[in-house]
């Protein structure tokens, strides 16, 4: 879902502090970072609560400065999240910006009528994505699940639009690996029954 | 330089990396320029089409919320925000002031030809493409989920329920089920008769129109109990079972047995209202709810024990209400050790 189309509805609704319109926006909010959070932790509780807590925060400061709502609510969630899990993991040790959790996967095919080559890819895929870091699944996540631009994802991640280039090369990279493996042991196995017939 | 033109010397790898590229297959966006491209490059078509490809197998799970969980944390949220005072922005104005008047014709003019580009940019994909979506359960919870078509669907503890949605709702009537679910499906009439809703898991395919039924999918055992309205059972060898208002169908794979009976369908579906009910139940079946819905393993230190049966209606929204009542109605004692459950002589 991109950030940007329901932007507009919600920053008018952040002026007129209407109280319909702060439920529709809390809603709308708690689905999509419910759903980034679970990726994080599965703790449903402790989601919650940040969630509120950010909320809570919005509706006292009001959006003052705030550029564009959707960065804005996924940085300050990314980091609340990222900051509880750790006070419940290890006290006093300071969080390394690639030490944390990210659960990522591949949704099962709904198809009836099954693409054999397709599934196959599918699996490639979901078994390559349990080998990238959690900071690579977090960049496939919000780039091609939330479709958030590079540099959007870079303010999120506070790391430099530099770094997520860097981050997607490698990801797609080792996702792909799997499956170009594959396709050249299909080649040489064909040259090889070629062969054979002769 | 025309603008694109090192496009040229792209590959696969460099497309599927390109954020132009993506926001084309993932919305759509330059959808003519992408067009003139193809065309003017037919040799590159291998590598775009093996891009857009990997893309689209891109498929990402989505966890959603749970209907009542969504509604009391917003509940929580208007408690707390009625009693403090409202954000402060008045100074800020994010909308440009709309100080002149457009006609209602202008008006009218605009909107149709932003829906023409709209629709002839293609879009307008954005808004039908299917996002796949998962509702999960943990140990001892249960969600309440209402699906696009009003169909409901309660789901069980430590159960997956898996379904495509697009941005407007729309919504094949097709999930995936692991665990447990009882389904309240709503007829949707079609464009020719009523549209089918199919609850796939890894054993079989039921299939129906609008009906209530309870589905378990959950040690290669599926069973299926019907309490109202008609299914069809579609089995993974082409076998097929109909059943009627209480009927239940146990298909084991391991096994490869099929077993059908007549059964009292509370006693499969009323935990959904956090009720059990027992009929002569053997303690064997407690064992299994225990396993499955809260995760533990039981031991049962007497023979006695094993062999005793349970009937009556038990009611319990969390493990130590369940463990209490179960202790009482047999006499015994429970004791927790970690992820076991001893049953022991009183």
């Amino acid at each position: 879902m991109p950030v940007a189309s329901s932007d507009k509805f919600q920053e008018k609704s952040l002026v007129t502090g209407d109280r319909a319109a702060w439920e529709e926006l809390y809603r709308t909010w708690f689905r999509k970072l419910f759903n980034y959070g679970r990726k994080f932790s599965p703790d449903e509780g402790l989601i919650e609560d940040v969630i509120q807590d950010i909320f809570l925060t919005l509706w006292q400061q009001g959006n003052m400065g705030i550029r564009s709502l959707g960065s804005y609510l996924f940085t300050s969630f990314r980091n609340n999240m990222l900051r509880k899990i750790n006070v419940g993991r290890q006290q006093g040790a300071e969080l390394l910006n690639d030490d944390y959790h990210f659960e990522l996967q591949l949704a099962p095919d709904q198809q009836m009528i099954r693409d054999e080559q397709r599934e196959e890819n599918s699996r490639k895929i979901a078994r390559a994505m349990t080998e990238l870091t959690a900071h690579q699944r977090e960049f496939i996540f919000l780039r091609f699940y939330q479709q958030l631009s590079y540099e959007e994802i870079s303010s999120i991640m506070d790391i430099s639009v530099k770094a997520v280039y860097k981050l997607a090369a490698r990801a797609i990279h080792l996702l792909r690996r799997e499956l170009e493996s594959e396709q050249f042991m299909l080649i040489v196995t064909l040259l090889f029954s070629r062969r054979a017939l002769r | 330089m025309e603008a694109g033109d090192f496009y040229e010397k792209y590959s696969t790898e460099d497309f599927i990396l390109d954020e132009r590229f993506q926001d084309w297959v993932m919305l759509g966006r330059d959808d003519k320029f992408w067009g003139i491209f193809c065309r003017k490059h037919p040799e590159k078509s291998d590598m775009v089409h093996s891009a857009r490809e990997f893309i689209q197998t891109l498929h990402l799970l989505e966890h959603v919320p749970g209907l009542e969980q969504e509604q009391k944390a917003l509940e929580r949220f208007g408690k707390q925000i009625s009693g403090r005072s409202g954000p402060k922005m008045t100074e800020i104005n994010l909308k440009p002031a709309t100080g002149r008047k457009i006609s209602l014709r202008t008006l009218r003019r605009l909107a149709a030809s932003v829906l023409i580009l709209f629709l002839l940019s293609g879009a307008s994909w954005i808004l039908f493409k299917k996002n796949p979506v998962l509702v999960e359960t943990g140990y001892g919870q249960l969600k309440k989920i209402m699906l696009p078509d009003n169909s409901l669907v309660y789901l069980n503890a430590n159960s997956r329920l898996y379904f495509e949605k697009s941005l407007l709702g729309s919504f094949s009537r097709e999930v995936r089920l692991e665990g447990e679910a009882f389904f309240k499906v709503e007829k949707d009439s079609g464009v020719d008769g009523y549209r089918k809703f199919l609850v796939h898991t890894n054993g079989m395919a039921v299939e129906v129109l609008g009906t209530t039924f309870n589905v378990r999918d959950r040690h290669a055992v599926s069973s299926v109990t019907l309490q109202t309205g008609k299914v069809l059972v579609n089995m993974n060898e082409g076998e097929q079972v109909t059943l009627q208002p209480g009927e239940r169908v146990e298909i084991n794979r391991k096994a490869r047995k099929v077993v059908k009976n007549k059964v009292k369908p509370e006693q499969y579906t009323s935990w959904r209202n956090l009720r059990y009910t027992f009929d002569q139940t053997p303690v064997s079946e407690l064992v299994r709810i225990i396993g499955d819905n809260y995760g533990l393993e039981v031991v049962i230190e007497d023979t006695k024990i094993a062999d005793s049966k349970l009937s009556g209606v038990l009611e319990a929204d969390n493990l130590q209400t369940f463990v209490n009542a179960v202790s009482f109605a047999l006499n015994i004692s429970i004791r927790k050790e970690g992820k076991q459950l001893i049953f022991e002589p009183k």
